[in-house]
């Protein structure tokens, strides 16, 4: 039994896109539809002006919303990961809408929910997941329970009763402008009109 | 029915189509539809197949940096890539490139069978073939301008080749010198840079892990640079050790965005800035006194005075940075020396003044001691073993012994003169215009119609036009914008699908090679180019032929690699084939120069004017320098030192009239500097998800970049009361002065598209990206959803992403697949070295 956990350093991230194409590539994922994005957020005013990144995706979340919703069973934490089983799964998409950060998506093709699960199928053969194991920055990492964890290290809330176990350091809160509480990652994230802080 | 039947039954169904029916190519051709698709999506995924994968340790080539992967593959099918760890230079890591490019493989698009074209050029009208005839039409052309005399009018023009050994050797069999190439848009200011200075290697190997200050002129090597990865591997660890990068760019690229500061210096005015940093180091006598004495071509009061005139205050009036931060940051870059460096890429380069602003850069690692160092400006000696240090087989044929201007051009003797750089972009203007004949024109991993300027118009024209080029056979893996213009289309293998011997500049300061061999065979009738020209080769018979007489590209490899000593009691080749990588058990090599030559070394050479040559054909060739008593080996300039004022220059500059004392003096070119106000500059730019032209067509790639607005600054953009996503008109002019120069604002044309309005860009400049904006290619780099189209040219198996999910489909509502802004910029070559000026081009905007 392990107690797995994701800890992302969005100051080392140099948002190339690697996690998230290697992580498509894995599970075959359909255009537009995201287990991990790299949100992109410029700030500042020219000639000040910063870019910042963030690699987001399911948090595995204590006392998981998806879970508790799911009506069919078809989501359990297995060694502190939230894991959906696709053979109960009926695609109705509760879950998807219990999500505040849009981490969970159906496929149109299975008909099943679908979301980041830190690659536990590696994880049993001793392998990193796809998206750690390829980032040149070694800006994510999925550690067991004995690791000491980063202080910096803060859990990414969308709603006050969000549970993260998956920790980020250096998240802009600002990026929260990017997300839909109950809709999957919006792949209009990708086009560059929408990478500015948004000024209300 | 698992997906490799599927395409196995697949196969079955195509081949019972008929040879010889006409195909049409264009994207809005009408054909049925494929019937009874297989989903392959939910199919054989890398995560239900983890478990048993088979690694197959090659090379990926969806960019210049030739990253070690490993193939991942599962019965005989590519499910996925991983980097591979025994790479000492990209160290296990991958970009998103690399996987993206799976893709490529399967795609629905891809062209599996040789073509022909029937109708005329450009229509999109094909007929398949058998290879056999393929070979047949190739040689038999070839053979016609052989048997008349005139092997010249047979033309190779390659982008990142990478089999230069067979390509080279076929084109030498034949007599042909023609091989161009697309150096000149990339890369060749920042090369004869380092030459002229470093006298060494093409591009610096900086020693990033420990470094502990870097200034970056224009390059963006988050996101592209060759070697790019491997650099910015090095660069995060140094990072971590509190390494400080300062970025000059017009355009927050992700490098800047992420540096610990940027700054937007008008566009040319690199140089200037360099040589302000260099007066400050030198006045605050902040330099490397041992240093400039041991290693400089000039004294320290001859650099003192080359640089006084160049004051922080006239870099401020030139670049619109504030003297107090160049001054400042050349202070510090001192501070951390010699564990620091300054470099350069297309933001300084790209300029009619990008040499002597690239030399500019360089030089303020050599004044603050930090060339060849820990930390520092790295480089040479760490080449890689690559495609020339492996014999070739013999009876090797005789390079042609003459060139012409096609290859060669006689104004820009510096194309040449380290390495083939050529001027390829002035090429289809100079078949336009009947300066050259030619007859077979063979395109390969080039597609200039999209990434040449001018290659919308001037390239294409002179495609299509089949006087000017009678013969064109394209060897690719889609139906790109090359292929369109072809009359014989080779199917390609993949770089999963084929055998290369690799390197890039070791960013372990340690020589090293990988080799790149075929996970999976190519499919269908599709065959790796070079074995294509082997068996063209065969039938163009003796003496042609007496160099090809091997059975495939594979057997030639292994020719080569036999060459290496046994390891771990296997061979050369089958040691590669295992393990990817060969790494030199050496040192790292810092500070080249000062190597003591070896006896060996030193035989039969002489010392004149305390340089040591050695003679070799006839010539005397220095191969060192005597320091105190002792042989050294020195930097690999004519001075055998590192050289601020160049005598090659010098002598080239006064062969063509140029006023030049060898020294790199900043002037801005003139359209630059006679800029009115209601004038910007275009420059362009690379995403990190594409290369120039082939990555379009994978989908997980242009899911993330497919468009390209051009961006425009906020305040600029309120001025002209544009606002984002308004479509705007850009007008350019011909550069004032080189090639087509024009006094009286000639438009070389106008375009209408889409801005981005951001604080991210200098006001006076726009940017558009390159890339995008494709005509040909299937659904993907078209952006439009449509049920596949049962076409003979292609593969059969279908990927049900392509009919619904593109959902940048503007049909759908999405931002579409961008434009190509190259046939609004002009064709424009930087003095002597020929490199284009990509960042010079001035224009108007205007709202529409």
């Amino acid at each position: 039994m392990n107690d797995y956990r994701m800890i992302i350093d969005a100051e080392q991230c140099v948002g190339c896109h690697a996690c998230e194409v290697a992580c498509k590539q894995e599970f075959g994922a359909p255009l537009g539809y995201f287990r991990t994005m790299t949100l992109y957020l410029d700030t500042g005013e020219y000639p000040k002006v910063k870019r910042e990144f963030l690699p987001l995706m399911c948090r595995q979340c204590e006392s998981a919303e998806c879970m508790s919703v799911c009506t069919r069973g078809a989501m359990s934490r297995v060694n502190g990961i939230v894991e959906i089983d696709e053979s109960k799964c009926d695609g109705c998409g509760d879950c998807m809408s219990a999500c505040s950060i849009g981490a969970i998506y159906v496929n149109p093709f299975t008909n099943t929910a679908e979301k980041c699960n830190l690659c536990s199928h590696r994880l049993e053969v001793g392998m990193r997941p796809a998206c750690e194991e390829t980032c040149v920055a070694d800006a994510i990492k999925v550690i067991s329970s004995d690791v000491e964890i980063h202080s910096d290290a803060k859990p990414f809330k969308n709603a006050p009763n969000d549970k993260p176990r998956t920790l980020h350091i250096g998240a802009n809160e600002l990026m929260k402008q990017k997300l839909r509480a109950g809709k999957s990652f919006s792949p209009l994230n990708y086009e560059i009109n929408n990478w500015a802080e948004k000024i209300s | 029915m698992n997906r490799r039947d599927f395409i196995k039954t697949g196969a079955i169904s195509i081949a019972a189509l008929q040879l010889g029916d006409v195909i049409s190519l264009l994207p809005n051709a009408q054909a049925n539809e494929v019937q009874n698709i297989t989903n392959f999506q939910t199919i054989n995924t890398l995560a239900k197949n983890i478990k048993g994968i088979e690694r197959i340790p090659s090379v990926c080539l969806n960019c210049s940096s030739v990253c070690g992967m490993n193939v991942l593959v599962k019965d005989g099918e590519i499910l996925g890539v991983e980097g591979n760890p025994n790479d000492p230079n990209s160290q296990g890591k991958l970009c998103a490139k690399a996987h993206g490019g799976v893709s490529a493989v399967n795609y629905p698009e891809r062209i599996v069978y040789p073509l022909k074209r029937v109708g005329k050029r450009g229509e999109g009208l094909w007929q398949r073939i058998t290879m056999e005839e393929a070979y047949e039409m190739l040689s038999s052309r070839i053979k016609k301008n052989i048997d008349a005399g005139k092997p010249e009018q047979v033309v190779f023009h390659q982008g990142r080749n990478k089999m230069g050994d067979i390509t080279g050797r076929f084109m030498d069999a034949i007599g042909s010198p023609v091989i161009l190439n697309h150096r000149g848009l990339c890369s060749s200011n920042k090369r004869a840079a380092n030459y002229t200075t470093i006298g060494d290697t093409s591009w610096e190997t900086l020693d990033a892990s420990n470094c502990k200050y870097l200034l970056n002129f224009g390059s963006n090597f988050f996101e592209t640079h060759q070697g790019g990865l491997p650099l910015l591997k090095r660069f995060v660890e140094g990072k971590r050790k509190g390494l400080k990068l300062v970025t000059f760019d017009t355009r927050l690229s992700n490098t800047a965005g992420r540096s610990d500061e940027w700054f937007a210096p008008f566009p040319s005015s690199e140089g200037a800035i360099a040589l302000a940093m260099a007066n400050v180091i030198m006045e605050k006598k902040l330099y490397d006194k041992e240093f400039i004495d041991e290693w400089c071509n000039t004294s320290l009061e001859e650099i003192v005075e080359f640089v006084k005139p160049y004051t922080p205050k006239y870099a401020s009036e030139v670049s619109g940075l504030s003297e107090d931060d160049i001054k400042r940051v050349a202070i510090e870059f001192a501070h951390a020396a010699p564990a620091c460096a300054a470099f350069t890429n297309r933001g300084s380069q790209a300029h009619q003044n990008g040499l002597n602003n690239d030399r500019a850069v360089i030089i303020l690692n050599a004044i603050v001691g930090s060339i060849g160092k820990k930390g520092g400006y790295a480089f040479g000696g760490s080449k890689s073993k690559g495609n020339k240090s492996f014999p070739m087989p013999k009876p090797v044929p005789p390079k042609p012994k003459f060139t012409t201007d096609l290859e060669d051009p006689r104004l820009y003797p510096l194309s040449n003169k380290w390495q083939k750089m050529r001027v390829s972009q002035l090429a289809f203007d100079k078949l336009k215009n009947k300066e050259q004949q030619i007859d077979v024109y063979m395109s390969y991993t080039i597609s200039a119609p999209q990434t040449w300027p001018e290659g919308p118009s001037v390239t294409v024209d002179v495609l299509k036009d089949e006087n000017i080029i009678p013969f064109h056979a394209c060897s690719d893996v889609v139906y790109s914008e090359m292929a369109h213009y072809a009359d014989l289309i080779l199917p390609d293998a993949t770089y999963f699908e084929r055998f290369t011997i690799e390197g890039r500049n070791a960013y372990e300061l340690i020589p090293y090679f990988a080799l790149r061999q075929p996970a999976v065979q190519p499919p269908y009738a599709c065959e790796n180019f070079a074995d294509t020209l082997i068996q063209v080769a065969k039938r163009l018979g003796r003496p042609v032929s007496k160099y090809f007489e091997f059975d495939s590209y594979e057997e030639f490899i292994k020719l080569r690699l036999s060459s290496l000593p046994k390891r771990d009691g296997l061979s050369g080749f089958e040691y590669m084939k295992k393990h990817g990588v060969w790494v030199e058990d050496k040192e790292k090599n810092y500070e080249p120069y000062n190597k003591v030559l070896s006896e060996k070394q030193l035989k039969g050479s002489f010392v004149k004017d305390n340089i040591i040559y050695v003679e070799k054909k006839g010539k005397n060739k220095a191969i060192g320098i005597m320091k105190d008593g002792i042989a050294k080996r020195g930097l690999k300039t004519p001075s055998r030192k590192f050289e601020i004022y160049s005598s090659t220059i010098e002598e080239t500059a006064a062969s063509l009239n140029i006023k030049d004392d060898g020294f790199p003096h900043f002037e801005m070119p003139d359209s630059l500097k006679q800029i009115k106000e209601d004038e910007l500059v275009l420059t362009t730019f690379k995403w990190n998800v594409h290369t120039q032209a082939r990555t379009t067509s994978q989908k997980y790639l242009t899911e993330i970049v497919h468009d390209n607005p051009v961006w425009i600054n906020t305040e600029t953009a309120k001025k002209l009361n544009i606002k984002d996503g308004d479509y705007m008109e850009i007008t350019t002019y011909r550069p004032k002065s080189g090639f087509r120069a024009s006094q009286t604002d000639e438009v070389v044309g106008t375009m209408s598209v889409k801005a981005h309005v951001t604080q991210g860009i200098h006001p006076q400049v726009i940017a558009m990206s390159n890339s995008l904006g494709m005509n040909f290619g299937g659904r993907i780099p078209k952006a439009k959803n449509a049920k596949k189209k049962n076409s003979p040219a292609f593969a059969s198996h279908e990927d049900l992403d392509l009919d619904g999910n593109i959902w940048w489909d503007k049909s759908l509502g999405g931002s579409g697949n961008g434009f190509n802004p190259n046939h609004i910029i002009p064709i424009n070559p930087a003095p002597m070295v020929g490199m284009q000026a990509w960042n010079d081009t001035v224009c108007r905007i205007r709202k529409v």
